[in-house]
């Protein structure tokens, strides 16, 4: 049956990926949620929550919220919020509720801009897409906001876009991204901020790490001109020094799209047979080669594994549990959006 | 960023700040639905919701090594629309039990708020369902978090549809009462099991049930005695249901009301009134002793620690400990005697809220001086590495209770605590796989 998972956790959904993707920018982020929402998103898809003093909020709605649309309320409560956060600007992230009651964010963005006087960005996440998704709309409002500013390219200045924990598996993800990249690397969300953002047009070239960056990396050559291109230039040590021993076998990868792909290069450099690549998330058309999967139900990686006669699966462990037949060889390759597994924790 | 702090004396009952937006304090150690759902032996549940909403319940079931007894079905955007909600349930759920290898004998139904603001007929859902499998008792069940300030809070109706299975199945026993309503086994060391074990009174209550068959037996009980009110609703329930009698005797920390609540229970079966004055006094004297120890060091109190807080702060503060704050957002009626006593003789005592978005930047890891906290909001909050890891009262109850108490925080005091790996783990008592 469609949607019938019993081995596989559900992954990271939407509104985590938007918090994930903002969660460092110092904008008063609110959850149009009665705490659920928000206590997953805290709870298990942000590792940094405990750390890291982002202003990540409810906005606490109850029923008669949801039933009378109190949208007076809603703005009332976030500008209070904001006479003491004082922040740059304000997010409003969308849950399953106001996708059903169909609130209207447009008219919630004008009021609070109106009241507050600072920018709003309103993404209409529904909680029952991936989080990729919602990454990928929250990165490409946040440089289609800030980004507007036409400056002289530094030809040593290279963004990065698509960085998240949950893409990542690690909180120090975008310090060895940074480290990984020749020149001066801007690893937005993870360790370069709004005013970085907002020179994002000085940029020489933007890297994309994952199927979240494309819609802004799309936008930022549009508007600047500036060139994008797909790498993932940083995988853990431990992983990168399994794959010489995988020389003439066939390798199945499931992660996110571009760090799979990624390790497939690297695989091919070191003689792998063959590889594939299965995926859940977002895929991007210009990587998919023809024996590459799109995963709908968990028992597509098994199927993908043995229609590809995989020696070898590298995925987050998680997925051990449904490749029930494999009889191969396994390679641990967190997923946080999976998982909720760091690679600090493993 | 200062914290919004007000002294009780300009505090006002029960609401002491107003809403706002709501901060989540990384402080994991209350239970929530999945973990109150694992208390009923042998049964399976299955969440039918959003995947936002299935993330939190299922990597909770994941946490607690429980996977086994936890499956879903995540609906999709156009689900909500197309007139197929109670399908989705209905053939989601059937296709979920074919596949387990063992009929369980209870199947909790979760559905969450958006299909319940869709208008979803769960009632005809359930029919059906039971039709199909007609050897399983299915409970319904909610994930609606938009329901916690009208009529039965998400976590007043989790406790009642986990006794809905329940059947009077033979005449009530009037030797044997229930407790109900605590998400933690009772500590069997308190003076009211002694008295009830004395005068052959069985004390049945589900987190000591280890079968169905044994948490079955809970229906033969002729009283149900609860101890918070999130509990009551169930109570309620099984009284008009299995005649069952109720009896409320709330969770305190005073030893009027302690005492009282033990003659309400004598009352009702037909005992004499106990002597507790032995338990009375050892309590005070491990009071006494503490404070011995612990001095004049602040202590700082938070609304999880205990489902009386205001009884507790009272008690800690008449015994003359140093409480200088308690961190709460709203108390319940329950509290209004000690709060007031609080207001008339210790009218300088700090609240703090917890859901303040002030409190997202609050002061925590930067302490002038040592301070004592109790319960996990009031570690992260404090930053205070001494606190006690103390969770909703934690099945103690009585004189021997506030013993206990005393006792935990004598060793709190004494020996540090990691503040990020104790409380982030999820559910307090239950298993971890993390």
């Amino acid at each position: 049956m469609k949607g019938f998972l019993k081995q596989l956790s559900p992954f990271a959904p939407d509104n985590s990926g938007v918090v994930s993707a903002l969660f460092e920018l110092g904008g008063l982020i609110a959850i149009c949620d009665a705490g659920g929402c928000t206590g997953n998103v805290c709870g298990f898809d942000e590792p940094r929550w405990f750390t890291m003093r982002s202003a990540v909020f409810s906005t606490g709605m109850r029923d008669m919220d949801a039933i009378l649309g109190r949208d007076k309320l809603l703005v009332e409560k976030i500008v209070s919020a904001q006479n003491s956060v004082k922040a740059p600007f304000i997010v409003l992230v969308g849950t399953p509720v106001p996708a059903v009651i169909a609130t209207d964010f447009k008219a919630l963005r004008r009021m609070t801009e109106k009241q507050t006087g600072v920018p709003v960005l309103t993404v209409e996440s529904t909680g029952v897409n991936y989080y990729d998704k919602g990454a990928s709309k929250a990165y490409e409002m946040l440089f289609d906001t800030f980004a507007v500013e036409k400056l002289p390219v530094d030809q040593e200045s290279v963004g990065v876009i698509g960085a998240t924990p949950l893409d990542f598996s690690s909180c120090c993800a975008g310090r060895y991204i940074g480290e990984a990249v020749k020149g001066k690397a801007h690893v937005y969300g993870m360790g370069s901020g709004l005013e970085e953002i907002k020179r994002a047009s000085a940029n020489k070239i933007n890297l994309v790490v994952s199927p979240s960056g494309i819609a802004a990396a799309k936008l930022l050559e549009k508007r600047f001109g500036t060139p994008w291109q797909i790498d993932v230039p940083y995988f853990p040590e431990e992983l990168l020094a399994a794959l010489p021993a995988l020389e003439g076998k066939r390798v199945l990868v499931i992660h996110q799209q571009f760090a799979a792909s990624a390790l497939r290069k690297k695989l091919i450099a070191c003689r792998a047979a063959d590889v594939a690549v299965g995926t859940f998330f977002m895929t991007e058309k210009s990587l998919f080669m023809a024996q590459d999967r799109i995963f709908k139900e968990e028992d597509d990686p098994a199927a993908a594994a043995k229609e590809f006669n995989a020696d070898v699966v590298i995925a987050d462990r998680h997925f051990k549990k449904v490749l029930r037949d494999f009889k191969g060889t396994f390679i641990d390759f967190p997923h946080f959006a999976v998982s909720g597994r760091l690679w600090e924790a493993k | 960023m200062e914290q919004i702090t007000i002294p009780i004396k300009e505090a006002s009952f029960p609401q002491p700040f107003p809403g706002g937006l709501e901060f989540n304090a990384p402080a994991r150690g209350m239970w929530n639905i999945v973990h109150t759902g694992m208390l009923l032996p042998e049964a399976h549940q299955i969440f039918v919701c959003a995947r936002g909403c299935l993330r939190g319940v299922i990597l909770t079931a994941a946490e607690m090594n429980a996977m086994d007894r936890m499956s879903w079905v995540g609906i999709e955007e156009n689900d909500f629309f197309d007139s197929s909600m109670e399908e989705n349930v209905i053939e989601g759920v059937t296709d979920i039990l074919n596949k387990l290898s063992g009929k369980p004998p209870v199947v909790l139904v979760f559905v969450s708020c958006v299909q319940l603001f869709a208008g979803i007929d769960f009632p005809e859902c359930l029919r059906e369902l039971s039709k199909r499998f007609p050897h399983t008792t299915f409970v319904d069940c909610y994930m609606n978090p938009t329901m916690r300030k009208s009529g039965l809070t998400p976590d007043q109706l989790m406790r009642r549809q986990l006794f809905v299975p329940l059947k009077n199945t033979a005449p009530l026993e009037k030797n044997a009462i229930n407790l109900l309503g605590s998400d933690f086994a009772a500590d069997r060391s308190c003076e009211l099991f002694t008295w009830l074990d004395e005068n052959k009174i069985i004390c049945r209550e589900i987190t000591k049930c280890s079968s169905f068959s044994a948490y079955q037996e809970m229906g033969k009980s002729s009283l149900n005695m609860t101890w918070i009110p999130q509990a009551v609703a169930a109570a309620e329930s099984l009284e008009n249901r299995l005649g069952q009698k109720h009896l409320h005797l709330p969770i305190s920390y005073g030893e009027e009301e302690i005492e009282n609540n033990y003659k309400l229970l004598a009352q009702a079966l037909d005992l004499n009134v106990p002597d507790f004055s032995e338990a009375r006094q050892s309590a005070g004297q491990a009071l006494a002793h503490a404070l011995k120890i612990i001095g004049n060091t602040p202590i700082a109190l938070d609304y999880t620690a205990a489902p009386r807080i205001l009884s507790l702060t009272r008690r800690l503060l008449e015994a003359g400990f140093n409480v200088t704050q308690v961190f709460a957002d709203l108390f319940i009626p329950g509290d209004r005697k000690d709060f007031e006593f609080l207001q008339k003789n210790f009218p300088s005592l700090k609240i703090t809220p917890t859901l303040h978005v002030n409190m997202r930047f609050a002061n925590n890891g930067h302490l002038d001086e040592k301070i004592l906290a109790v319960g996990q909001k009031a570690a992260f909050f404090t930053g205070s590495v001494n606190f006690v890891d103390l969770v909703w009262g934690r099945g103690f109850y009585g004189h021997s209770g506030v013993a206990a108490i005393a006792g935990l925080m004598i060793e709190a005091f004494r020996n540090p605590k990691d503040i990020e790996s104790v409380i982030t783990h999820k559910g307090w008592g239950c298993e971890s796989c993390l």
